[in-house]
């Protein structure tokens, strides 16, 4: 899978999980994938790796 | 009549529950059009009714109808969840706690109502069984993805519904609908029965159109149970929804930054109206909120992928499409993820439990705006384009992502309905409760008048 996850790795993932889709799913696959990774940058910018973790919500 | 004085009339047989499951059914029939129903289950309702109305004494929702979103257990019924696929799943075996709380309590359920499929969405526009109507303007949306319950209610079909919440689909159908949800502290209800969609993120609870219906209602389904796990063992900690003698007016924090962010100007002075009742308000910001909101966006595709992959795998022409490419995305989500969204989940608490020194409650709006028309694809935020299915949940998915309480009320305002979300420390539902009903003797807070809808209207 590529980086973006967008372009010759979608297929490759999918493939990977044994998932057979029609190709005309694929754009909006593609579509929410960079959703997805649009999000995960906002939130990766604002923790560290070495962070401590919540394993359980418990307000 | 009150729902109280109406479950006060059935003890004394003056009116008995068989009538009032009668007209609650021809309700049903009568806003057909809107949808809110999946299932309308009268023969169910007549008998249970009946049942109750051997021995009404003690009951203290006697004869009280209700409806149960699609993904409550429902014994001899398969549990759809929304979806097509589910069909195939055997018959309940028993109901879901709730339901059977309910039940046990005296109310009788009549219907089954719509919902997103899986619960994956804030719009109700389900590709099997349809899109849910707004009862103030059947054009738009009613919410989701408890949108049914929600509609339900707004029509004045139930005095009750029960909804879910993973990110915000009770508050938002509440907040569409113009009456009060509550998503109570994680934990706080048993989930056991309930299709689940992201189980780290996932609530239930109640809708009514008073806030004595909530309470009332809240206050039979709490309870510590075996069959769910996550369900506290804390005893019920019963609410009263009406002003205490010892209340003392609260600190509040009216959320800015992200929470006020593209809101619509309504939506702005519907935040100011609720401030301008209490003397001790001040802003604040729940820093790290941005960041939460789109964790929780991760965390929910990572977690209902996950859920569904065997589905995915084997039926994927059978989701509706827009719930299939959110969970397909979501199931090519690197597990490193996974681990940033709860670094970003323990960073939030925090910085909520920082606030909660400073103030009692926080208020933030439920949704940018108002209902959006059936179908609409994108809505303007900040005068950007963004789609409408994945962003009704902006002010509601960073409370919800750290499990906090919140009381959703429609504020009175005129035109379409707007809400706002009281939010109070883990396990402080009390707290919400006596705020809102503050809120509601100043005349501030109410739910929308029932709408004079068209009998036998279809809608379409």
């Amino acid at each position: 899978m590529t980086g973006n996850g967008t372009e010759t790795g979608l297929p490759g993932a999918l493939s990977y999980l044994n998932i057979e889709i029609a190709e005309e799913y694929l754009e909006g696959v593609k579509q929410n994938l960079q959703l997805f990774y649009h999000h995960a940058s906002i939130m990766e910018q604002s923790v560290r790796t070495d962070d401590p973790v919540a394993e359980y919500i418990i307000p | 009549m009150t729902t109280p004085d109406r479950i006060r009339t059935v003890h004394s047989g003056a009116q008995p529950a068989l009538a009032w499951a009668s007209e609650a059914l021809d309700l049903a029939r009568q806003f057909e059009g809107l949808n809110s129903l999946r299932e309308v289950l009268a023969d169910d309702a007549m008998e249970a009714a009946s049942k109750v109305d051997l021995d009404p004494a003690g009951l203290p929702l006697a004869g009280m109808p209700f409806v149960a979103k699609d993904l409550f257990d429902i014994r001899g019924k398969p549990t759809l969840a929304g979806s097509k696929i589910n069909l195939q799943h055997a018959p309940a075996t028993q109901d879901a706690t709730l339901v059977a709380r309910m039940k046990a309590a005296g109310a009788v359920l009549i219907g089954i109502s719509n919902m997103d499929e899986y619960a994956y969405g804030f719009v109700t526009e389900n590709a099997h069984y349809g899109a849910t109507r707004n009862p103030h303007d059947p054009s738009r949306s009613a919410g989701g993805s408890s949108g049914g319950s929600a509609a339900a209610v707004a029509a004045g079909i139930v005095p009750v519904a029960l909804g879910s919440d993973t990110n915000g689909s009770i508050r938002v159908p509440a907040a569409f609908c113009g009456i009060y949800g509550l998503k109570p502290t994680f934990g706080r209800l048993s989930r056991a029965g309930s299709y689940p969609f992201a189980d780290s993120l996932d609530h239930v609870g109640p809708f009514a159109r008073t806030l004595t219906d909530l309470a009332l209602t809240y206050n039979l389904l709490q309870g510590p149970d075996p069959r769910d796990p996550s369900c506290t063992a804390k005893a019920p900690s019963l609410v009263a929804p009406d002003l205490e003698p010892s209340f003392v007016e609260p600190r509040i924090g009216i959320l800015d930054g992200w929470f006020q962010q593209g809101a619509t100007d309504a939506v702005l002075e519907s935040i100011e109206r609720i401030a301008m009742a209490f003397r001790c308000v001040k802003t604040v910001s729940l820093h790290g909120a941005e960041a939460a909101r789109s964790a929780a966006f991760c965390l929910t595709g990572i977690e209902g992928a996950s859920l569904h992959k065997d589905h995915l795998r084997e039926r994927a022409h059978d989701f509706d499409p827009a719930v299939r490419d959110r969970l397909l995305a979501g199931l090519m989500m690197p597990a490193h993820l996974l681990m940033q969204a709860r670094r970003v989940r323990q960073k939030l608490r925090q910085e909520a439990q920082r606030l909660f020194e400073e103030v009692d409650i926080l208020i933030a709006p439920v949704t940018p705006g108002a209902a959006p028309k059936i179908g609409e694809k994108t809505m303007l935020v900040d005068g950007r384009e963004i789609p409408v299915r994945a962003n009704l949940g902006l002010y509601t998915q960073p409370i919800s992502f750290i499990g906090l309480p919140v009381l959703a009320a429609p504020v009175c305002m005129p035109g379409l309905p707007i809400g706002i979300q009281l939010i109070a420390p883990g396990w402080a539902e009390d707290r919400l409760f006596q705020v809102a009903a503050f809120l509601e003797q100043a005349g501030r807070i109410g739910a929308k008048p029932i709408p004079a809808i068209k009998a036998g209207a279809s809608y379409s």
